[in-house]
């Protein structure tokens, strides 16, 4: 993981007043997985659409491979590419005559050999005759991710790729993308709204919102600054009692069900809470730590309270 | 510009062609339906009042298909990649906007002149009316119908990328809304004389009316090709700047990537 094989450099996309995307700026580097999170209109597929040249940005710059997009734009296209579960192919054409057209465009020797290869990775060789449109949305994104691999890309650019999967499709399609990295040392920007599929795959994470990137770094890294853990106490006692203490002690809690409190704690003041309780006469029958996540983080973004905790 | 994208494009409409019944009912069977109505109404005038007349109805409606073909094909083969959302699949891997419309320009160049052969021999059949009676020069009308055609493809395109789908009607349209100005059926001096004008800076005028004084006398007005090959050329670089500016308009408004989102 060293050359950086995308670089942009304060990227922004303004329609009149709306500024969807704010001067961005970061890099992907050779073999990295980087995650694009960020809630609805954060500004992720504005970007990435900027990125494949299908949008032009207001100002700002896009490189792949130390070369400026725009001047080199055929070169670099062959280099890279992308898959999405909202992407398609034609849909009057069958899945094989769609992938030999693709390999056509980014000159693929032995056409062939590798559409197979890859129909038996994503095992969809059996769809190979059918019209792409007799497909179900599962089977278009995984034909979808087959063009995506064809010309070995050095970097993929992936719009919620496992959207539409089932969870063992996307489970294999999640291996096959760490299996890419770790053979082909292949570079992915990653888009997804499973905040779990992300943590576990991506090696840094930039969070979107309103258009500005407002937190990047590791998925733990990003975890820590939440700070707060979970604490899910099932206690036998009044909830009176309960809320009573906890909210003397200054401890933010709700109630998600009876005889249930759920407590945002520091995991150093775990014991503390609980012992807590236990002299207030609460018995408790249940304890169960939830750590904080990275859904923990996005949610924290998207509530406004990300950089008062990152502080 | 790569030749081998050229060609994948060419194939790629061949593919879709294959499985388009659509556009064979379109291309084929509506001009070959057409062609058979103009052509007994043609064959109506012989003996009555002018058969000359009945000849330019013919070869009017044959040579038509020409810029008929070139625009529709060009334009569809774009439509149906916006239909299915796979336009900006084929626009982000290396194929230029250039190649991708030279692909379809070739692939309508196959439709234009598989149509001609079509409603000639329905015209030879009906009208018994022989396309090739026009010899070499059939060659130079067919080009400049075609080049005609390509520039109103481009305009259409230029529409359509700009304002999406919403415009999408101008594909089968647009080019009827010059056939009455471009003296296809009828000599020009038809027309009255407020509105001849129009007439005049439309090309298909004159390769028609070069057509019917061939039909008429033998004689082949080269003045009228070039004024034709000419309009046609500035036609042409007008339409391909139109349609680079308003697909670069597209990309910078979004519009493109809305439309295929």
């Amino acid at each position: 993981m060293d050359k950086p094989i995308l670089e942009v450099e304060n990227l922004a996309k303004i329609f009149g007043d709306f500024k969807a995307v704010n001067n961005i700026s970061f890099t992907v580097r050779e073999g990295e997985i980087v995650g694009l999170l960020g809630p609805n209109g954060a500004g992720k597929t504005t970007t990435i659409q900027m990125l494949l040249g299908i949008m032009t940005q207001t100002s700002g710059t896009v490189s792949y491979f130390g070369k400026e997009f725009t001047q080199h734009r055929e070169e670099i296209l062959s280099k890279i590419n992308f898959a999405s579960a909202y992407s398609h192919l034609q849909s009057r054409i069958t899945v094989r005559q769609n992938l030999t057209i693709m390999a056509g465009l980014y000159d693929i020797r032995d056409p062939n050999k590798r559409i197979d290869e890859l129909l038996d990775l994503l095992e969809v060789r059996d769809l190979v005759d059918k019209l792409y449109w007799h497909l179900s949305s599962g089977q278009k994104t995984r034909v979808v991710l087959v063009k995506a691999l064809l010309n070995k890309p050095r970097l993929i650019l992936m719009d919620e790729p496992t959207a539409s999967l089932d969870p063992e499709i996307a489970q294999k399609v999640v291996e096959l993308i760490r299996t890419l990295r770790q053979k082909e040392n292949v570079a992915i920007l990653y888009t997804s709204h499973n905040m779990a599929e992300v943590e576990e795959l991506c090696d840094r994470v930039m969070i979107m919102d309103k258009g500005r990137i407002v937190a990047e770094d590791t998925p733990l890294e990003l975890t820590k600054k939440i700070g707060t853990a979970r604490l899910i106490v099932t206690f036998d006692a009044k909830q009176e009692i309960v809320g009573k203490y906890l909210t003397e002690k200054d401890y933010i809690h709700s109630f998600p069900r009876d005889h249930v409190v759920s407590i945002e704690v520091s995991e150093q003041d775990i014991p503390k809470v609980l012992f807590g309780l236990g002299e207030n006469g609460v018995w408790i029958t249940e304890v169960d730590i939830k750590k904080p996540n990275l859904e923990d983080v996005f949610l924290a973004i998207a509530g406004g309270t990300y950089e008062h905790k990152a502080d | 510009m790569s030749i081998k994208r050229i060609k994948t494009s060419i194939l790629h409409s061949w593919y879709h062609f294959r499985h388009s019944m659509e556009t064979w009912v379109d291309v084929f069977w509506n001009s070959a339906l057409q062609m058979l109505v103009f052509s007994f109404i043609a064959a109506a005038f012989v003996g009555t009042t002018n058969e000359l007349y009945g000849a330019y109805i013919v070869v009017g409606m044959i040579l038509w298909n020409i810029v008929w073909s070139a625009e529709y094909a060009m334009t569809i083969g774009v439509l149906w990649e916006i239909w299915s959302h796979s336009l900006s699949t084929l626009l982000i891997s290396p194929l230029t906007l250039e190649e991708f419309l030279l692909g379809q320009a070739v692939s309508s160049l196959i439709k234009a002149i598989t149509s001609v052969i079509v409603t000639a021999t329905i015209g030879a059949v009906v009208f018994h009316f022989s396309l090739l009676t026009l010899g070499w020069p059939l060659i130079i009308y067919f080009i400049e119908l075609f080049m005609f055609g390509g520039a109103s493809g481009m305009i259409v395109l230029s529409l359509i990328l700009r304002w999406g789908t919403d415009v999408q009607s101008l594909a089968w349209s647009l080019i009827f809304l010059v056939q009455p100005f471009g003296a296809v059926f009828y000599p020009v001096e038809i027309l009255p004389i407020q509105i001849r004008w129009i007439a005049y800076v439309v090309p298909t005028t004159y390769i028609f009316e070069t057509i019917r004084g061939q039909l008429r006398d033998g004689s082949v007005n080269v003045n009228y090709l070039f004024i034709g090959t000419g309009l046609n050329i500035v036609y042409l670089i007008f339409s391909y700047v139109f349609l680079r500016t308003t697909f670069s308009a597209s990309k910078k408004s979004g519009a493109f990537a809305r439309m295929e989102g």
